[in-house]
């Protein structure tokens, strides 16, 4: 009841009228909505993905698929003798450009093959057609039936609606080069699979596709819906008896699991550093109350002396602290609602660039995300604000309402959080040091929690070092700076914790910095290896997604015979199975690629080892495949070839960057001899005149050009799309550091507003004793200027280990890269200009407040 | 040196607004030692931030050494300070992170002299107030009185024509007062400045020229000692 009371009288008054109350209110809501925002992008992104998968398994318990490739279509009669499979369907796909309607280029579709009569029962179907087949409950059959001529494509509502497509008009996809026309002849209302990839999706019957897509007697998978009686564990050692080593069974989910390993090691860097912002909201908010209990000492002395008690003092406090971190949840809940809808959009194109075809997500801001926004709110700030309640609860009544106070000697406690920070810091490389397992690398996410911890704990012994170093060098300047450098000093403890949330604000932001250009700059140096050909041919849907879009047959020797052309390396890659998980295996001319251009392996010569790997018809493995399963120079590979398993030892291990999973290189003659392959995806050209690139990529975009839906670029446009590609990538990463920083200076703005409260006096006797409004301005300037500084200085040393930690350690483990370490000088000059000019934006209106005090109250009685 | 015209000082409040002068006239002669007397609340204290331009007067007209202040711009009271008027407050208001030396050298480095001359003059302010020997100590580490003779030394330094003092010795025993007094008594004597300092305190009329006893926001009378 008394409680109540002093929360009516006390708290609620100095939440409403103190203005700095709004600027934490700001922060720690920006902080909340980062966290929130992240959070909800990446639950839609997976929500979308799983919606998509399951709508696609449908009913199907087991799927079988080749391991070399797409298989033979005699393993029906096998399958269909199974007394436990009930229902088989067959699949043929292919990932095509759309040719027509125009409004569609540029996207590509799902064509999917499937046997009618078994279809129906695997996955759910609804058909708009005409009104009266509506009507008919059997509308399912008599619109696969339309199905049977070659020519015949459904197609989902949506699709046709967003392209004006009407039954009977005409679908157009491109493959090598030539056009594969279909006549639509119903359309599925969109429903279950039809909402999957935006409705970019076309069924065909099976043995059109087979037809169509050149795969004769070939199936890309059989879906089984199983006998519930039997236990698919027995079905699966059945089967795999009965089928041999040509085909997997396994569970569709299986199939996930791989990509969504990836997507959760790519979700988790995001939430982590979406973390930082939360936690730089809760140092505010911490920061807040400690300076209020500074502020308000002699409140709480009186309180003390009329009878209010400790517990009730320190139940003030916390329930502060409580309102404006649950009042931050709530608009941080909205304001992240709000943001989401941007990462959504982001996240989606970014996901389906780098793993997997993610449709645009619809935006929803579930109850649960809502809920867990405001509790975090409420809890952040109640764990934060226990150390200020316990500070003003320990106040003893008569020394709360002491008036002058001195330097804080505070030499003993420095000393212990110094050893404190010492001891995280000797943590943090020993996490570090830990072996990775690949995935969620929890020990290097530990250690930079660990760095930053550390970091935070040697700022007051930072901030006193730095004040000591200033006050000898400042000792012949203007007196602002002597006066900023005495505040500093004398108010440690209240500025260590804003110094510290921008600092590890900072530190992040330098860090990723480091990271991001470390990998930049290893990239480039990839490509500028890799990539020597001058110009290069592809499917102008190779670059935007995953099309199965091949080169146009006899392109190659067509452009081998030009006399500009000295060399053509064809390049070909597919997907096979490497111990049960797919994994990319590519074809490609070595021997011209070893000539013009190289690999970086990681041990041995490029030539020779290129040399090697075609004279005894080895692989050569990346090096995140080498990571991924644990393989070597030396290993021998049985590999799922068309014959059965094929071997081939492993020649070298070469650093790649540009697939996720890794990948595996072979000779083009070895693709065709094992796996019938003779397709070409990209054709890289060398010249034997470099410089006339331009020249020879217009004349082959005139002889093959855009009709026929061919790219010609030149080495240096090709790396530039590449290039825009990878900072993409990083846009996310760049904006949540920003976040970051603003609520940092929040945090500044916030302790600059507190300090001239408190230091009304002072400045009333500075203005007295004939300072003019400018030298006012100027102090606190330079005292912001000061925290600017030293932030920036631990924060570039905090962030250059950091760097490390995320370059080695964490990025190792998520996605199997090693990076080349690559300190960017002008970071250091970039961070100086953004710590200070942001420090200063932040100082300029408590500044601007401080020239304005009243004199005559200031210096009146206290 | 300085004269009032009719000085009238309201304070607006939006119940009822206060009168803390009403319409006051006085001279102060170069040189003199003024005591500003009355009961709490008479005026004292508005009257001497007026004269020092912590605040501006509502009505009448102020001048200092013959100049009127009447259109004066913050910054021009700035400079008086810097240059003119010195103060000392009850509550000895000194910079907590400054040692005793920085605190006296303050209001000259911010007029912008100096630094090693500022320390110079600064240490001769703090002699002559005999605290020569504590220039680096932090005001915490010294007791009221030395405090007191600190602001005195920091008004002092800028050897202003003018000293205003706020009841100095109004929270000091009254031994530690009386020796204020002697020491501020001293000053003038030596430096020739005008001093004006309101006090509760009747043992500071034996040093002073007049004294000019206020009631109710008026003068009620002047008293001339010498
Ligand atoms: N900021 C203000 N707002 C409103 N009224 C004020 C303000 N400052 C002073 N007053 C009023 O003006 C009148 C004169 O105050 P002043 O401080 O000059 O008195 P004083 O003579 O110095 O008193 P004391 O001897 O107690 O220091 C008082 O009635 C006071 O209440
Ligand atoms: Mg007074």
């Amino acid at each position: 009841m008394r409680q109540r009371l002093l929360i009516k009288f006390i708290s609620l008054r100095h939440l409403l009228r103190e203005k700095r109350n709004w600027l934490t209110l700001i922060g720690v809501a920006l902080g909340i909505s980062v966290f929130v925002s992240i959070r909800i992008a990446n639950l839609s992104v997976l929500n979308a993905y799983r919606q998509s998968v399951d709508a696609f398994a449908g009913k199907t318990s087991l799927e079988v698929i080749g391991r070399s490739g797409p298989m033979n279509e005699n393993i029906l009669r096998t399958l269909r003798k199974d007394s436990a499979i009930l229902d088989l369907s067959p699949i043929v796909q292919a990932v095509l450009p759309i040719a027509e309607p125009a409004s569609a280029q540029g996207d590509v579709l799902l064509l999917m093959g499937i046997d009618l009569l078994q279809e129906g029962a695997f996955r759910d179907y609804a058909f708009l057609g005409k009104p009266e087949e509506i009507q008919d409950e059997n509308n399912v059959t008599r619109a696969f039936e339309k199905l049977l001529d070659p020519a015949s494509i459904l197609l989902p509502e949506s699709f046709a609606r967003r392209h004006g497509l009407k039954v009977g008009d005409t679908l157009s996809l491109r493959q090598s080069g030539e056009r594969l026309d279909f006549k639509l002849a119903g359309l599925l209302r969109s429903e279950g699979v039809s909402r999957s990839r935006d409705g970019n999706l076309g069924l065909i019957d099976i043995a059109a596709a087979q037809w169509r897509l050149d795969k004769p007697g070939q199936l890309d998978r059989i879906d089984l819906i199983t006998d519930e009686n039997t236990s698919l564990e027995t079905i699966i050692a059945r089967l795999d008896q009965q089928l041999g080593t040509q085909v997997l069974i396994r569970r569709p989910q299986q199939r996930n699991k791989q990509i969504e390993k990836m997507l959760f090691s790519f979700q988790m860097n995001l939430t982590a550093l979406s973390t930082i912002s939360l936690f730089v909201g809760l140092f505010l908010i911490y920061n807040t109350l400690l300076v209020s209990v500074v502020h308000r000492r002699k409140e709480i002395g009186l309180l003390r002396a009329i009878g209010v008690d400790r517990k009730q003092i320190f139940r003030l406090f916390t329930i502060e602290g409580i309102v404006i971190g649950t009042a931050g949840g709530f608009l941080g809940v909205w304001v992240g609602a709000l943001l989401a809808r941007w990462v959504v959009r982001v996240l989606s194109k970014t996901v389906t660039s780098l793993y997997v075809s993610i449709p645009p997500s619809p935006f929803s801001l579930p109850l649960p995300v809502f809920i867990e926004g405001v509790a975090i709110g409420a809890v952040v700030s109640a764990c934060s604000a226990l150390y200020p309640a316990w500070q003003a609860a320990r106040l003893k009544p008569r020394e709360a309402m002491e008036g002058v106070y001195g330097p804080e000697e505070d030499g003993v406690k420095h000393l212990r959080l110094t050893k404190a920070g010492a001891l995280c810091a000797v943590l943090a490389f020993g996490f570090s040091q830990m072996p990775a397992n690949r995935g969620f690398s929890w020990n290097g996410y530990a250690a930079s929690a660990l760095l930053l911890t550390a970091f935070s704990l040697l700022v007051p012994s930072g901030i006193l070092l730095f004040s000591k170093g200033v006050h000898f060098l400042s000792r012949r300047s203007a007196p602002s700076w002597r006066l900023a450098q005495g505040h500093l000093q004398q108010a440690i403890r209240r500025n260590a914790p804003t110094i510290s949330a921008f600092m590890g604000a900072l530190a992040m932001m330098i860090s990723v910095v480091i990271m991001i250009e470390s990998f930049r700059t290893t990239v480039v140096l990839w490509i500028d290896q890799n990539i020597r050909s001058d110009v290069l041919a592809f499917p102008v849907s190779y670059m935007s997604s995953e099309s199965d879009e091949t080169l146009p047959e006899g392109l190659l020797s067509k452009i081998d015979a030009m006399p500009e052309v000295k060399a053509v390396d064809g390049y070909r890659s597919r997907m096979i199975l490497f111990r049960d998980e797919s994994v990319e295996l590519a074809g490609r001319d070595l021997r011209v690629h070893g000539r013009y251009s190289k690999y970086l392996f990681r041990s041995g010569e490029s030539e020779a080892v290129i040399q090697k790997t075609i004279d005894e018809g080895a692989v050569l493995i990346s090096e995140v495949l080498a990571n991924r399963f644990q393989l070597k120079e030396g290993d021998v590979l049985e590999l799922p070839s068309i014959q059965g398993m094929t071997a081939f030892p492993v020649a070298g291990v070469f650093y790649d960057y540009g697939t996720d999973g890794g990948k595996m290189v072979i000779d083009r003659a070895q693709l065709k001899n094992h796996w019938a392959d003779q397709d070409i995806d990209v054709a890289a050209i060398y010249l034997n005149e470099p410089d006339k690139a331009d020249a020879v990529r217009q004349s082959l975009l005139s002889q093959w050009g855009e009709k026929e839906g061919l790219a010609f670029t030149t080495q240096v446009h090709f790396k530039r799309e590449i290039m825009d590609i990878f900072d993409q990538t990083f846009l996310i990463t760049y904006a949540l550091e920003w976040i970051a920083i603003i609520v940092a200076l929040l945090g500044i703005a916030n302790t600059l507003f507190v300090s001239i409260l408190e230091r009304k006096r002072e400045i009333g006797i500075l203005r007295a004793i004939g300072a003019s409004r400018a030298q006012v301005i100027r102090i606190v300037l330079a005292e912001a200027f000061y925290m600017g500084l030293i932030g920036n200085l631990i924060a570039l040393i905090c962030g250059y280990f950091l760097s490390l930690v995320l370059i080695f350690v964490i990025n190792k483990a998520s996605f199997g890269w090693t990076l080349q370490f690559h300190f960017p000088f002008q970071v250091i000059l970039h961070s100086f200009l953004l710590a200070i000019s942001a420090a200063l934006i932040a100082g300029y209106l408590p500044a601007k407040r401080a020239s304005k005090t009243d004199l005559k109250e200031a210096v009146a009685y206290e | 040196m300085i004269v009032l015209n009719h000085v009238g000082k309201i304070y607006p409040r939006a119940t009822h607004p206060v009168t803390a002068l009403k319409g006051v006239s006085l001279k102060i002669a170069k040189g003199s030692f003024t005591l500003l007397m009355g009961p709490s609340g008479c005026g004292k204290s508005t009257l001497l931030n007026l004269v020092g331009g912590l605040d501006l007067p509502t009505s009448g007209e102020i001048f200092f050494d013959g100049q009127c202040t009447r259109d004066f711009e913050d910054n021009e009271w700035t400079a008086l300070r810097r240059r003119d008027i010195g103060m000392i407050f009850q509550f000895f208001n000194l910079l907590p992170m400054l040692s005793a030396q920085e605190n006296v050298a303050l209001p000259l480095l911010l007029r912008g002299d100096d630094t090693k001359e500022a320390r110079q003059k600064a240490q001769e302010a703090l002699d002559r107030v005999g605290l020569g020997h504590r220039l680096d100590h932090w005001p915490c580490a010294l007791s009221g009185g030395e405090m007191q003779r600190v602001a005195i030394a920091r008004a002092d330094a800028i050897s202003p024509k003018l000293l205003l003092a706020d009841e100095p010795t109004g929270n000091l025993d009254s031994k530690t007062g009386e020796e204020i007094l002697k020491l501020l008594a001293s000053r003038m004597q030596t430096s020739g400045l005008t001093l004006l300092m309101a006090t509760h305190s009747a043992a500071a009329a034996s040093f002073a020229d007049q004294i000019i006893h206020m009631k109710d926001a008026e003068i009620d009378r002047v008293e001339r000692l010498r």
